[in-house]
């Protein structure tokens, strides 16, 4: 039990670390996405774990008063960052969407030598 | 061992691998695919560790329409990633250097489901016995019947109460940030000259993106989903005070049963039920009311998003109505900047 | 106060925040076409009253605190405008009215003219994105209305695209690198709320002080560090400034200049002065020679890189990389000069670094590039706007009679009081070398010769030049007539050292 009493915070730094390597490291914009998207899932399991309370239900109030809930306040928070995300991700897609139309390609060292190249001809 | 630790480490697992097979995917597709699969672990997760709304709307909008909107980008992307070039080492020791700064950060929180952990002692109690009571300065009538609570029984489920009401000023900015976003692919995604709408137009990937489905099979089924589709968004976007649900799960589900008549019938048809500018005008209309029903409040003497000042003899039941007008704003604005990002990412004219 | 505004009085905060969104919104309904313009003036007017009439109030009777929803704090979102915050709100409604105002005919021909609607729409929502961020008194809340103020300002400098498509590349990087930032700030928000269990930020504050910390807090702070010095383009994390401002609509980026990367600043104050634990109101010597060193090496760094560039956009924007820079170094030095010095510098710097941003727009409307190369003897053609670009680079240096000399001695004076001798030499040099951008300026538009295909530029007309001088104008005008504006800013940096507000 103690032994795993923060698996939850381990889970979150790996998911977190695989979201940010790809992130960084990749090339394609796709999967830098979806490296973000990653990253940021990673950030609501250890909020959503720190409203865990041993032996709780949901938090919808029951007529039982012997019940315990568990905290929602870090579910209100995650549904807001959920649906941020989401749109942070739709910007992205339509960013990406208008790099492949105007690059013809969505991988980063191609773009930034297609830049270079440009920068050479003299604009 | 607690049975909900056990499975919470068992799917935490498959998660992580779903992850991880999802970013070494070469094809993007599959990637995609896979990440659908993370998301619906993750919603599993969620309703494992007690969040029911954020494990639906998970489900809805991280592996619903997420999912949806990447493929959807994909096929104007391309769906081939290049191989080779992209391991750098100054990447991992960053990563690896973030991780570990993190391991030690969390490695003094307290341990999970601790009832004496401080986030569980010093503001969820009152939230949970919804028995905070308005700030006495203003003209509230302090005979607010004790035992009642500050909804008078009228919202169980906690969360709805935090979100709308309690919280009730971040959800209307998380409002605005779908409407942000919506606005967003507007300015960005340059429309495509208009053609007559039954054309038939294939873009680069060979798929058919906006005209009618032809298979009878999909479009006499998919056609009898429809109406059912939307009277479970409806009555999500109703329940959400009683149980898991409001605005935002609903919205996601109203979207998807448009998305998926102009996918079964074209998209003109669609517009024929539900002209765009109807759509445009949604979009702004339910921040509008969600913002309407703050200054309404404010109108009637109470501070900003002070339900209560709409009905001052009875406070409970005109917080729960306040509830129920700023979740259908929500509901309102997520449905149509959903279906105009779609739309948008599509491509085609719009 | 003027009368018809009394009984709102006590909605200030809200309405600060209320009017933008509102405008925003309703943008794609009544500002379709070349009304989007008026409609965005008229909020942006609005929301300036408002910040003017707050200030004066806060000013007479202290601190403003609003509870949303009637819900106390820190159960409910609490807004908390002080002093602080009051000038914050005032520089950056002021600031971008006047933006709004001059770049009327700078939108017209860069952003295609179906899009007007949701220009309009996204530019208020920035605006109400940064002004939420000034005004809020919760954490969570200001990662909310972060995240509002990151995406409208991503979609705003990816515009840029009719121009150079170099636009999209630069603001998909800022997203990428804004989503990493503003999701540091997300997990450190989360440990600070495992480690207290509340949200509000002086509820933090005070729980945070009287615990002991340890390694959630020292972590939390951390992340706060990198996820703030992204936002506020702190070397080394600036790396997304210059691309994203040379490349952004003229009109975004002095917007952007003026105000965005102020807000971030803003943040840091209000991050580590009245929300994380302070030795006595003072930052702890690790913190204050960390960002000390990251500042000085970003005036060092900036000032360098200006004097390198081959625009006047890129130049404008490694500058700004400096004055960031002077900005956070009085700031983590937490004396009392100091902080005044960077709260005026904060101001200063929005009105100089605005008008030399719409400065260089001008050229882009004119000449359809700032690069230098065809900036050769613009100083006769367009007489009125490259004095104002000289007289905008005498206040980056910090001559005697202009508003920087004023925030530069407050600065200066500050350091000495504290003992880093370094440090205010760092601040001396970055002076010196923020004369060599300057003359570099000068002795392309004035010693060179026109160039050939010049012959047939004129200067712009008056609606896009009196903002610019209004802006330049008052930074000279504020550096002669410094006393109130002064004892404003020590009277902010006093409530800010003396813990909360």
């Amino acid at each position: 039990m103690t032994l795993l009493g923060l698996f939850n915070h381990w889970a979150f730094v790996i998911i977190m670390m695989v979201g940010l390597y790809a992130i960084i490291a990749r090339n394609n914009l796709v999967k830098k996405i979806l490296g973000l998207g990653l990253f940021q899932t990673g950030i609501f399991l250890m909020y959503i774990t720190l409203g865990v309370r041993d032996g709780a239900a949901a938090p919808i109030l029951q007529d039982d008063p012997a019940v315990i809930y568990a905290n929602p306040l870090p579910h209100v928070l995650i549904l807001t960052a959920i649906v941020v995300s989401v749109s942070t991700m739709a910007v992205a897609l339509a960013l990406a969407i208008g790099i492949r139309e105007s690059y013809g390609t969505v991988e980063a060292d191609e773009v930034a030598a297609l830049d270079q190249q440009s920068q050479e001809v003299g604009c | 061992m607690d049975p909900v630790l056990l499975l919470d480490v068992l799917l935490l697992i498959l998660a992580v691998l779903a992850a991880v097979a999802a970013m070494l995917q070469r094809d993007l597709l599959g990637s995609v695919m896979l990440m659908g699969i993370y998301s619906l672990l993750m919603a599993v997760i969620w309703a494992n560790l007690f969040a029911m709304d954020v494990s639906f709307t998970e489900a809805s909008v991280g592996a619903g329409a997420a999912t949806v909107l990447l493929l959807m980008a994909l096929t104007r992307i391309g769906t081939r990633e290049r191989s080779g070039g992209d391991h750098s080492l100054p990447a991992l020791v960053l990563v690896v250097l973030t991780g570990v700064v993190l391991l030690y950060g969390t490695s003094e929180l307290p341990r999970f489901g601790d009832p004496q952990a401080p986030a569980q002692l010093h503001i969820a109690p009152r939230y949970l016995a919804q028995d905070i009571g308005k700030v006495s300065d203003s003209a509230t009538p302090q005979d607010s019947p004790h035992g009642e609570g500050d909804f008078g029984h009228h919202v169980p489920n906690t969360v709805t109460a935090v979100l709308a009401s309690y919280r009730g000023y971040d959800t209307m900015f998380e409002t605005a940030v779908i409407f942000s976003a919506g606005m967003c692919l507007l300015l960005l995604l340059r429309p495509i000259p208009r053609r007559s709408p039954e054309t038939v137009t294939i873009d680069e990937s060979g798929s058919t993106s906006h005209q009618k489905s032809e298979s009878v099979v999909l479009r006499t089924i998919g056609g009898m989903l429809i109406p059912y589709i939307l009277v479970f968004g409806f009555y999500v976007q109703m329940h959400g005070e009683i149980g898991p649900g409001g605005g935002f799960q609903a919205g996601v589900l109203v979207a998807a049963a448009f998305i998926l008549h102009s996918l079964l019938f074209g998209r003109a048809a669609t517009d024929r039920w539900l002209p765009r500018w109807l759509v445009d005008l949604a979009m702004s209309l339910g921040v509008l009311l969600y913002a309407g029903t703050g200054v309404a409040c404010m109108a009637m003497g109470g501070h900003f998003l002070d339900y209560s000042a709409l009905d001052r003899v009875h406070p409970a039941e005109a917080e729960a109505l306040g509830m129920t007008l700023v979740e259908a704003g929500v509901g309102l604005t997520v449905a149509s900047v959903v279906l105009t990002i779609v739309r948008k990412v599509q491509g085609g004219t719009r | 106060m003027l009368n018809f505004l009394q009984p709102w009085a006590d909605h200030f905060p809200v309405l600060l925040v209320l009017i933008p969104l509102l405008g925003g919104v309703l943008a794609p309904i009544f500002g379709r076409g070349s009304r989007g313009w008026a409609w965005a003036v008229l909020t942006t007017g609005c929301a300036t009253i408002i910040a003017i009439e707050m200030l004066l109030v806060v000013r007479s009777g202290g601190a403003i605190s609003y509870p949303l929803g009637g819900w106390p704090a820190p159960f409910g979102i609490e807004l908390r405008v002080d002093l602080l915050s009051a000038i914050v709100a005032l520089v950056v409604t002021s600031v971008g009215w006047i933006v709004t105002i001059h770049s009327r005919r700078s939108v017209q021909v860069e952003i295609p003219r179906d899009r007007l609607g949701p220009f309009w729409s996204v530019w208020l929502l920035a605006i109400t994105g940064l002004l939420g961020i000034i005004v809020t008194g919760d954490a969570f809340n200001m990662y909310v209305l972060l995240e509002i103020s990151a995406l409208t300002i991503y979609g705003l400098i990816a515009m840029g695209r009719s121009r150079d498509r170099k636009a999209l590349v630069s603001a998909f990087n800022y997203l990428i690198l804004g989503s990493i930032g503003a999701s540091f700030i997300l997990i450190a928000i989360g440990l600070l709320y495992a480690h207290t269990g509340t949200l509000n930020m002086s509820d933090l504050h005070q729980r945070l002080q009287a615990s002991d910390g340890g390694a959630t807090v020292m972590t939390a702070r951390a992340f706060l560090l990198v996820g703030l010095s992204l936002k506020m383009a702190l070397f080394p994390l600036h790396f997304w400034m210059p691309a994203a401002y040379s490349t952004a609509p003229s009109a975004v980026a002095s917007l952007l200049s003026a105000t965005a990367t102020k807000v971030g600043i803003y943040m840091a104050m209000r991050f580590l002065y009245t929300v994380l634990p302070t030795e006595g109101g003072a930052l702890t010597d690790p913190n204050v020679w960390l960002l000390g060193g990251c500042a000085g090496a970003a005036i060092f760094y900036g000032s360098i890189q200006a004097s390198r560039q081959p625009s006047l956009s890129l130049l404008l924007a490694y500058s700004s990389v400096a004055q960031v820079g002077y900005i956070v170094l009085g700031l983590a030095v937490g004396h009392i000069d100091a902080m005044t010095g960077s709260i005026l510098h904060l101001m200063f710097h929005a009105l100089m670094k605005g008008g030399l941003f719409l400065c260089a727009g001008i050229f882009i409307y004119r000449l359809g590039s700032n690069d230098f190369t065809q900036l050769a003897g613009i100083g006769r053609r367009m007489p009125w706007t490259s004095a104002a670009v000289v007289l905008g680079g005498l206040g980056m240096i910090g001559v005697p009679g202009t508003s920087g000399f004023i925030s530069k001695l407050h600065l200066l004076r500050g350091l000495l009081l504290a003992d880093h001798p370094i440090l205010a030499m760092l601040v001396l040099l970055g002076s010196a070398m923020a004369a060599i951008y300057t003359w570099k300026f000068v002795e392309i538009a004035y010693l060179k010769p026109v160039a050939e295909d010049a012959e047939e530029i004129r200067e712009v007309p008056f609606d896009m030049l009196w903002p610019v001088w209004l802006l330049i104008g008052s930074s000279i005008w504020l550096g002669l007539n410094p006393a109130p504006v002064v004892e404003l800013a020590a009277d902010a940096a006093r409530a800010l050292l003396g813990g909360g507000g």
